[in-house]
């Protein structure tokens, strides 16, 4: 209000720009008009399938340390462009066109950036783009009516490590006929998920995935390649009633109710139902409104801890909402439970300390949180306020030094301590080597035994071209030939082949493995059972026995990588 | 003997729980406001911002609903459906405030629905290629006390056809802009904001009028590239000449969205932008002193770049001091005052505003004002910052008070080390308008009109533009409207039945209505009481320029 309280002048007069008066002598203080000798940039945008020339491409270079300092030229209908007066420096350089898939520039396989010299006539620098694909379709209610302002999303799966997750690649709203657009898709494999976020006066929609399923494991996944519009896909969004939940959360420890914050996540991600919190009063009492049914993970955060109280602090409980308001329901705050244990090792000296990490997992493969404790010499532990969840353990291999799965591990020096795998890990004498620990929502003392064994085998050859000849820097991945194995992180690996193609994986767990020359540099394609399923065909079988070398060389495939793109979308 | 139990159990019982209050039921009906046909399966909403308490119904074929158990109290209610502009119910005494429910109360509310129009286009550049991911929206002029702006009621983004479509918009004149900047890993030519159908100015574009519910398709825009400039200069210490050190130069749009840019000057002070479009921005500059004498600074500017330019020196100072007194008419000290000064930019907006508080003898003193054209008010310290004085005059002067010159209707223009003296005279007992708003074409007895929007501008021309000079109030329900605050002057009075009173200093308007209008003499204090007469002149002319 009060800033409208103006006067109106034409201020069309900004502050005046005063020139610099240029002194008739030599002025020390004068700006440095830096000797730039610009250089030019010249190149071909092309479409990757056919090598037609991309008209009208735009292409932008951008220097990598003011990335607000860009140039940019359009190609003409030859998808020839020109960049002229470019001061020198390190760029980055992008080419995108309506239809294609933005690319940056690279030579090879490498996106290393392009350095400018001073007066440099860059020629050849050429980006090749790959077609774009499109998925439309409507959206309607029950009543067969369009759905305006409804959220559509393109997801294809993801891993990380042997993590899936689920990745949105687009997006759309759909208008007020219900119709939407997804565009600029790479080519692969996508999931379709509908949901409406409220704003316009609506009922409650419960999210739907394509065709018409509740959760992303029954949901049908449509292939798309580049260039392809997949239309007239149709979606119903079902009315879902909400209910209300209303209860208390309870200290175990004093046996009263205590204040907490409390927020609700759906336990199917995937399926991008709402999440809702609220905060109890202090007397510990809480009314949630608008819950839709489904299964929920509940994050309870205690306010006013007394201190030293044995109850933690951050408590992860779980609810289902079915069909009705909920008016009594009671969330139980204590303290977590306990893990002892010990680690025995088999073939080989036990390190004098070794770093386990916890990881604990919602249903979706996300993490919730990650712990580390380090073992005594006797290798015993003991971890305390352990929280209630699904919880991996993952024993280092390689001493302090923490080891991702897909790392490709070198060869092992002399030095290094002797690899070792983890054979079995029993909690309570139960095995559970590769499902995980269940910690309880009850406070419980959990017994845990983890046994190393050092008997690995070692896996060496060498990596060729389609041709045969030797070639450097391959990746080269092994897979379990087990597919229910196949999920668990340990018995991936990955390596790469030196200058002259020779490659070595250390630290193998015995067993049965199929091994290939990987085209790609991503870390988790293989991690897709539809992708390992197409690289099985391709891949050579081999038995690892303890203590053994196993020999292998590999030729890499030429037809790999285009059905990889089929499944996997580009990043 | 039970009989006796019972009367007492059911007492004891009574006196322990308050009975719930009656609840109260609300029903009615929604149509078309084109048709008057009943809209069928339409969601109504009743909505408690208090608990967030939300009831929701839908209408049958006849467009009746009914909502019953509603606890009594104050609500919101809102009908929408597909393909109509969602409607509120709005109290016929007062816009704002809400659907009250008393316990058992039966309301009727019934609501008319606009029909949603749409506007949709294909976006292409200069070569004829579409544009994908650009940004469409929708400009409505409206008028917020006398002052003209642009709101953005909708906006969109083109696909990979460069198609867009704007939906559900109420009926209206709206102007179409385009505007698409480059994504940080996106690749592109920068694009001159455009406006339908291919203009980069705001004046030179084409308004496009809809009707309750038509589809305009073929709204199509050419982007224009923008024309791209390289500035270079330096920042130097205002004092001694020498560069600043560390300067960090940050480039925006002065009027908000498009792109950013920066750069670090070398050690000389000097710095160089490169292809940066033609526009007005906003320059920050952060920079340290080389004798680190005091500590780094931020500064402000303004630039318009309208061509390559090699010699842009920003020099950082210490900034002017601006001193003077504030004083009332009679020309005694007013303490417990705060005088501000604002720094505008060519749409009216704010850059910054400086402050200084008023000593109890009248003084204050401002130091560290950067360089600018900045307009002087008065606020009360301490309250409501809404609340200004009027001042009847400011006298601004550099060297000697004999040269002091009359700033009170105009800006100041300060520079890089200046010493201003101000004194601001505050008017403590300004005039008031007031009077009632009469049917102009009743034979007999006029009927009292609530609700019309009157103006009171000022009759000199040279004024009429400063809103100091510009009132506005909405007659009440007895038709009877107050002015306050009022300098004196000669005035025009005019009622007009519009959105807002303001649009009658539009320079379209405004010659129109001028003839139209009652004149108003206001003399320092004086309360001054003028009827006026909506008449169908009147009416007529409103409704011609309908936004």
């Amino acid at each position: 209000m009060f800033f409208l309280l103006g006067l109106w002048l034409a201020l069309a007069q900004q502050v005046q720009v005063r020139p610099y008066q240029q002194p008739a002598r030599p002025n020390p203080n004068a700006p440095q008009q830096a000797d730039l000798k610009p250089a030019t940039v010249r190149g071909r945008v092309v479409a990757a399938d056919t090598g037609e020339p991309v008209r009208f491409a735009r292409v932008t270079l951008r220097l990598n340390a003011a990335a607000s300092t860009t140039f940019s030229a359009s190609a003409d209908a030859n998808g020839t462009y020109e960049i002229r007066n470019v001061d020198p420096g390190n760029y980055s350089g992008t080419a995108s066109k309506a239809g294609f898939v933005t690319r940056n520039f690279s030579r090879g396989n490498n996106f290393a950036p392009l350095q400018l010299a001073e007066a440099e006539e860059a020629k050849d620098i050429n980006f090749s783009l790959a077609r774009a694909a499109v998925i439309s379709g409507t959206v309607l209610d029950d009543r067969e009516e369009p759905v305006p302002h409804a959220h559509v999303f393109a997801m294809a799966r993801a891993y990380n490590g042997a993590q899936m997750t689920w990745q949105q690649r687009a997006q759309a709203q759909t208008d007020d006929r219900g119709q939407f657009r997804l565009h600029d898709i790479p080519a692969g494999r996508y999931y379709l998920q509908a949901s409406y976020m409220g704003g316009a006066i609506a009922p409650h929609y419960a999210p739907t995935l394509f065709p018409n399923a509740k959760r992303l494991a029954d949901a049908q996944s449509i292939k798309i390649t580049g260039g392809e519009e997949s239309a007239g896909i149709k979606i119903t969004l079902h009315e879902t009633t909400v209910y209300s939940v209303a209860g208390t959360v309870v200290d175990d420890t004093t046996g009263t109710a205590v204040a907490a914050n409390i927020n609700l996540q759906p336990e199917d991600y995937s399926a991008g139902g709402s999440s809702a919190f609220a905060n109890t009063k202090n007397d510990g009492t809480f009314r949630l409104s608008e819950v839709a049914p489904g299964r929920y993970r509940v994050f309870i955060n205690v306010r006013d801890m007394e201190p030293g109280s044995p109850t933690n602090r951050n408590v992860i409980r779980s609810l289902d909402v079915s069909d009705h308001d909920i008016d009594n329901a009671v969330f139980h705050v204590g303290p977590g439970s306990t893990m002892t244990g010990r680690v025995i090792a088999d073939g080989g000296d036990l390190p004098p300390s070794l770093q386990v990490q916890m990881t604990s997992r919602d249903g979706n493969g996300n993490p919730n949180y990650s712990r580390g404790f380090t073992t005594q010499a006797d290798g015993t532990f003991e971890v305390k306020d352990l929280n209630a969840g699904h919880v991996e353990l993952n024993v280092n291999s390689r001493g302090l030094i923490m080891m991702q799965p897909n790392n490709p591990p070198t060869v092992a020096p002399a030095t290094m301590p002797k690899p070792f795998y983890v054979r079995t890990i029993t909690v309570n004498n139960q095995d559970v080597t590769d499902t995980g620990v269940i910690v309880p929502e009850q406070a419980a003392t959990l017994e845990v035994t983890v046994t190393l064994d050092f008997h690995t085998g070692l896996v060496t050859g060498h990596t060729t071209d389609p041709s045969g000849n030797p070639l450097a820097n391959a990746t080269v991945a092994m897979i379990a030939r087990d597919p229910k194995k196949r999920s668990i992180a340990r018995y991936t690996n990955r390596s790469r082949s030196d200058a002259q193609g020779l490659f070595t994986i250390a630290g193998v767990i015995p067993g049965d493995y199929l091994i290939l020359v990987w085209p790609t540099d991503d870390r988790g394609a293989l991690f897709d059972p539809d992708v390992a399923a197409i690289a099985e065909k391709y891949a050579t079988s081999i038995s690892v026995s303890p203590d053994a070398t196993a020999s292998v060389d590999l030729r890499l495939s030429s037809e790999l990588p285009d059905l990889i793109r089929t499944l996997v979308p580009e990043p | 003997m039970i009989a006796l139990f019972i009367a007492l159990l059911l007492q004891t019982s009574a006196a322990r729980a308050k009975p719930a209050p009656a609840p109260a039921l609300v029903r009615g009906k929604i149509v078309a406001d084109d048709t008057n046909t009943p809209i069928s399966y339409a969601a109504v909403e009743l909505h408690r911002a208090s608990d967030q308490t939300l009831r929701r119904a839908y209408t049958d074929s006849a467009g009746a609903f009914e909502i019953s158990g509603v606890e009594p109290g104050n609500y919101m209610l809102r009908a929408g459906k597909t393909g109509f502009v969602t409607a509120g119910y709005k109290d016929p005494d007062d816009d704002t405030a809400p659907l009250r429910l008393a316990p058992a109360d039966t309301k009727e509310v019934s609501l008319r629905l606009a029909r949603g129009a749409v506007i949709a286009g294909t976006i292409t550049d200069t070569m004829g290629e579409p544009v994908n991911g650009a940004t469409v929206s929708l400009l409505r002029k409206i008028y917020s006390g006398g002052h003209a702006q642009y709101a953005t009621p909708s906006s969109g983004f083109t696909d990979d056809r460069g198609d867009y479509r704007l939906f559900n918009l109420p009926a209206g004149r709206y102007y179409v802009k385009v505007t698409k900047n480059l994504t940080p890993g996106g690749a592109g030519l920068p694009v001159s904001p455009t406006f339908f159908p291919a203009a980069r100015r705001q004046q030179d574009a084409a308004p496009i009028t809809l009707r309750a519910g038509e589809e305009r398709d073929g709204a199509n825009v050419t982007l224009q590239d923008a024309a791209l400039y390289d500035v270079a200069g330096r920042v130097i210490d205002a004092r001694t000449g020498e560069p600043m050190v560390n300067a960090y130069l940050n480039l925006m749009p002065a009027f908000g969205g498009g792109m950013m840019y920066n750069d670090r000057a070398q050690p000389d002070g000097a710095f160089r932008l490169r292809n940066i479009p033609a526009g007005s921005y906003r320059i920050n500059v952060s920079a340290g002193y080389a004798d680190r004498a005091r500590a780094p600074v931020n500064s402000t500017r303004t630039v318009e770049i309208s061509g390559n330019t090699s010699d842009l020196v920003i020099r950082i100072g210490a900034g002017s001091t601006i001193t003077g007194k504030v004083q009332s008419v009679a020309g005694a000290a007013l303490p417990n005052m705060m005088v501000l000064m604002t720094q505008r930019l060519s749409d009216g907006s704010a850059l910054r505003t400086t402050s200084g508080a008023v000593d109890p003898k009248g003084a204050f003193e401002m130091a560290g004002v950067e360089p600018g054209t900045y307009e002087i008010a008065v606020g009360v310290l301490g309250e409501n910052v809404g609340d200004v004085v009027m001042t009847s005059a400011v006298l601004a002067y550099a060297s000697s008070p004999s040269s002091a010159r009359d700033v009170t209707d105009s800006a100041v223009e300060i520079g890089d080390t200046d010493a201003l003296v101000l004194t601001v005279t505050v008017d403590a007992s300004p005039a008031t308008v007031s009077g009632k708003v009469f049917d102009g074409e009743a034979e007999g007895k006029a009927k009292a009109l609530p609700r019309v929007p009157i103006a009171l501008v000022s009759a000199d021309a040279k004024k009429r533009a400063i809103y100091r000079y510009f009132h506005a109030a909405t007659t009440k329900r007895d038709g009877s409207f107050e002015l306050s605050g009022i300098a004196p002057g000669k005035y025009l009075l005019i009622p007009w039945p519009a959105e807002d009173s303001g649009q009658v200093l539009d320079p379209d308007v405004f010659p129109m209505v001028e003839s139209l209008a009652t004149p108003v003499t206001v003399e320092h204090g004086g309360k001054v009481t003028q009827d006026l007469r909506l008449t169908r002149a009147l009416r007529t002319l409103a409704d011609t320029f309908a936004q």
